[in-house]
């Protein structure tokens, strides 16, 4: 009842209920801008994502800055910001199909490799490294589109298997078996590749 | 021995991508993307709001679809023939409903095709008219145009009766005849 008058009491005065209403939208705000800043703790595991669907590190950071923009520019349409983290990654993979798309990367062999490994110091081992990579990569591109999106938000991103489900919106008990179905494929090509070059 | 091949292969690949991860993470340290990013939406916020409001999905939408409505109007006036046409058809249906003329108007719209003996329907015409020009010209009072009329009716059937006759004979009628009328006139005149 008490609760009752006071809603009656703001709601004749519209000074007051300007004031809460204030309150409301700034503490909505706030709330968006702290989701907002807790999504930017999962920067890296965007950045290694975007990795893995894109050819270098240097298109992985543009990406990187794109999911993030878009996520601020939409952070208001969120009606659940618990679930922020996982919104965060679905813009990330929606983002890194829409630039395949665009680049056409599944027709392109990878030969622009950028990765250069401070460890190793001849000239004859990076170049190995390059061209195990540059093998890699096509092989992941090679993947059905199914498998591939598992592959990569596991090995690169590093997801739970609940995540993933939830980002691809399918079974979590799906998940490990794409996975395990992508592995193999992954290995067989390689193996492929092996035995063409010699 | 198989499964051990596949554990050193999948061990082979998974540290492929971890040296890649660990490789690209390094430099992506050094990158600051919260800076970048801050520097970005400021631009964004730069923008003028006329350019923002024009690039908004809905605007764009809407915009092309008042496009759309106004072109469809502009063409209906320009390709749509008037409505004239469901007019005209609209009379025809009361004509028809109101005095079961259609016998009549089916008729009608058949192109007229000239009838042997249709040259008399001239001359009555020009009778008439010539009537009317004397009525203009003369002092000629109501009463009178009915019998005028009546004798350009008369002298129409004279001309249908003379196809019938010699030439040398329809001459002789024919002076005659406009003797007469010539002296009706100045009868009627005087």
């Amino acid at each position: 009842m008490e609760f009752q008058a006071r809603i009656d009491m703001i709601r004749n005065d519209p000074h007051l209920l300007s004031f809460v209403q204030d309150a409301a939208v700034k503490d909505k705000t706030e709330k968006r801008s702290e989701a907002f800043e807790g999504l930017m703790a999962f920067q890296e595991k965007v950045f290694l994502i975007c990795l893995g669907f894109s050819r270098n590190k240097t298109d992985a950071q543009d990406l990187t800055q794109e999911i993030y923009l878009k996520a601020y520019r939409n952070i208001r349409t969120l009606k659940d910001l618990s679930l922020s983290k996982l919104w965060l990654f679905r813009i990330a993979r929606n983002t890194c199909l829409d630039f395949i798309k665009k680049h056409r990367l599944d027709r392109l062999s990878f030969l622009e490799s950028s990765i250069e490994l401070k460890e190793v110091r001849t000239a004859e081992s990076q170049m190995i490294f390059q061209e195990q990579l540059r093998a890699l990569k096509i092989c992941i591109q090679r993947l059905p589109k199914k498998l591939r999106d598992v592959f990569i938000l596991r090995e690169y991103g590093e997801l739970s298997y609940h995540e993933i489900a939830e980002v691809l919106k399918i079974k979590e008990g799906t998940v490990p078996s794409r996975l395990t179905r992508a592995r193999q494929a992954i290995m067989n090509q390689m193996k492929g590749e092996k035995n063409e070059k010699r | 021995m198989k499964k051990d091949k596949n554990e050193k292969e999948t061990f082979k690949y998974k540290e492929l991508i971890q040296k890649e991860k660990k490789a690209a993470l390094q430099s992506f340290r050094r990158e600051d993307l919260r800076s970048r990013l801050k520097q970005r939406i400021e631009e964004e916020q730069r923008k003028p709001f006329s350019q923002v409001f024009w690039l908004r999905k809905p605007v764009i939408v809407a915009g092309s679809i008042l496009l759309l409505i106004v072109l469809g109007w502009i063409m209906t006036q320009i390709f749509l023939p008037t409505s004239y046409e469901s007019e005209a058809r609209a009379i025809r249906k009361d004509l028809v409903q109101a005095f079961r003329l259609h016998g009549f108007i089916e008729e009608a719209s058949v192109p007229i095709q000239p009838q042997p003996g249709s040259e008399n329907l001239y001359e009555l015409e020009w009778s008439i008219k010539r009537v009317i020009y004397a009525a203009q010209r003369e002092s000629i009072t109501d009463e009178d145009i009915p019998q005028l009329l009546c004798q350009a009716l008369q002298n129409t059937s004279l001309i249908q009766q003379e196809d019938e006759k010699s030439p040398w004979e329809m001459k002789i009628e024919k002076r005659n005849e406009s003797s007469r009328s010539e002296s009706n006139f100045h009868q009627l005149s005087s």
